[in-house]
């Protein structure tokens, strides 16, 4: 599409964006653009190709509140990754704040957005995997009604929930709960021809020794959002710190369930055992960070 | 023009600006092609060597990825605008004085990146300089020059207060 036949919306309500995509569910929504404009680069023409029809988020301003509870952080969704990092490492969770912080440079993150990035990329796990290991949840809505879901239903390819026509993520609420580690790694992955990274999350909670929960998430581009319950599951309630066999044990199951991966070999490969060095190297912080308190 | 343009009315460099141009046309070429503001290069074109800062009201955004359609209202501050408008005078004294070593490609996205900090952050540190110049690419390696140079511009400001700038 070329782009002088492009028609761009700038709703200035959130009533009336949702009454427009709904007229318009073929319209492209635009708030950042970091992941859009690369893509619509026409050669070296001084134009963008964009579509048809672009609905600008930018001027809505429910889409850019945020609101504190003392359970939860409530971020819009056309917030940029330094307006949220500017609230301070004391308000957002550490995992969280890691993420972000992580995400391109200062000019790339004054313009990328939580929305946008939670939404228009397969790739890109950095929020995804930390949101998802604190069990953040993110708000649908639409001319129709409103739904919440879980941070991992967003992801491809997992227990995929497609945004439905005309729905727009307009918030994500982040339960402030508190943990005792918090722990977020981000590897590149461009060397191996992929546009990514692998992203380790996790979060975990030991009042007295025990394990009380213990959360973990990786995500890469073979693997799109990647969290072991039943790992989960068989740490809880464990004492601390975890004896070396049982954590050798415990990283060849993760190893199992990681699987073979979805990409060509030379990147699943890479990515499974960085993935497992990274949940060792975790379980050696746990483990230290128990002592310290204990 | 044939199809469809856009009405943009947005202030530059501290003037009022209205513009007619296809809502596609990206701030860069608006500022280089329109205005002869040259200052803000086009390095990469995607948003990763930083020779095309320019500040979005306040912020220090890539102008190669920034459509017309989104610049409607906005403040715009070029390099050319931090070095002579009036409202930048106080934030011009924490800003190095001349144009850094090596090609010169990058010195207006170095000065624009830093503006940016100064402007958020008057009280910006080592580390804060640091972070907001890791977005800027410079090929002739000029980035401890360019750091000593804010450090030393900033504690010499600090230490002789206000009235020896």
């Amino acid at each position: 599409m070329a782009a002088n036949e492009t028609r761009v919306f700038r709703p200035k309500s959130l009533g009336g964006l949702l009454r427009l995509y709904a007229r318009n569910p073929d319209a492209m929504l635009y708030a950042g653009g970091t992941e859009i404009i690369p893509h619509h680069q026409r050669g070296s023409g001084r134009h963008l190709a964009l579509p048809e029809k672009v609905i600008y988020l930018g001027a809505v301003p429910d889409l850019a509140r945020i609101s504190r509870s003392q359970r939860f952080l409530d971020i819009g969704a056309c917030l940029s990754v330094s307006r949220i990092l500017s609230m301070g490492r004391n308000v957002l969770p550490p995992v969280l704040f890691a993420s972000l912080s992580g995400i391109g440079t200062p000019s790339i993150r004054n313009l990328v957005t939580l929305g946008g990035n939670l939404c228009a990329s397969q790739s890109r796990g950095d929020i995804r995997s930390a949101l998802s290991v604190i069990d953040a949840q993110i708000e649908l809505r639409s001319a129709a009604g409103t739904r919440w879901v879980g941070v991992a239903q967003l992801a491809p390819g997992v227990e995929g929930v497609d945004l439905s026509p005309g729905e727009v993520l307009t918030r994500v609420r982040v339960p402030l709960e508190e943990w005792d580690v918090h722990h977020f790694r981000k590897v590149p992955l461009e060397g191996l021809g992929s546009h990514g990274s692998l992203c380790f999350a996790a979060v975990a909670h030991f009042p007295k020794g025990a394990l009380d929960a213990l959360r973990l998430c990786f995500s890469a581009p073979s693997l799109p959002l990647f969290r072991s319950r039943t790992l989960e599951s068989r740490l809880k309630s464990a004492r601390l710190p975890i004896p070396a066999k049982q954590a050798e044990a415990l990283v060849a199951e993760l190893r199992v369930s990681l699987g073979p991966g979805r990409e060509a070999d030379r990147q699943s490969g890479y990515v499974r055992a960085t993935a497992v060095r990274l949940a060792r190297a975790f379980l050696a912080e746990l483990n230290a960070r128990s002592l310290e308190i204990r | 023009m044939p199809g469809n343009l856009i009405k943009l009315r947005f202030r530059l460099n501290e003037v009022e600006t209205t513009l007619q141009c296809p809502p596609g046309t990206r701030l860069i070429d608006i500022l280089r092609g329109h205005f002869g503001l040259e200052g803000a290069k086009e390095g990469c074109g995607v948003g990763e060597c930083g020779s095309c800062l320019v500040l979005k009201d306040g912020q220090a955004v890539n102008a190669c990825l920034i459509p017309a359609f989104t610049v409607a209202d906005a403040e715009i501050v070029t390099v050319e605008g931090i070095r002579s408008l009036r409202s930048f005078a106080e934030l011009r004294k924490g800003l190095p004085e001349e144009v850094f070593g090596g090609c010169g490609f990058c010195a207006s996205g170095f000065l624009v990146a830093l503006a940016g900090l100064f402007v958020g952050n008057p009280e910006a540190g080592e580390p804060e300089i640091r972070e907001a110049l890791s977005g800027v690419l410079c090929g002739c390696g000029n980035y401890p020059r360019v750091v000593d140079k804010a450090l030393r511009r900033l504690s010499r400001r600090r230490k002789y207060g206000r009235k020896r700038d």
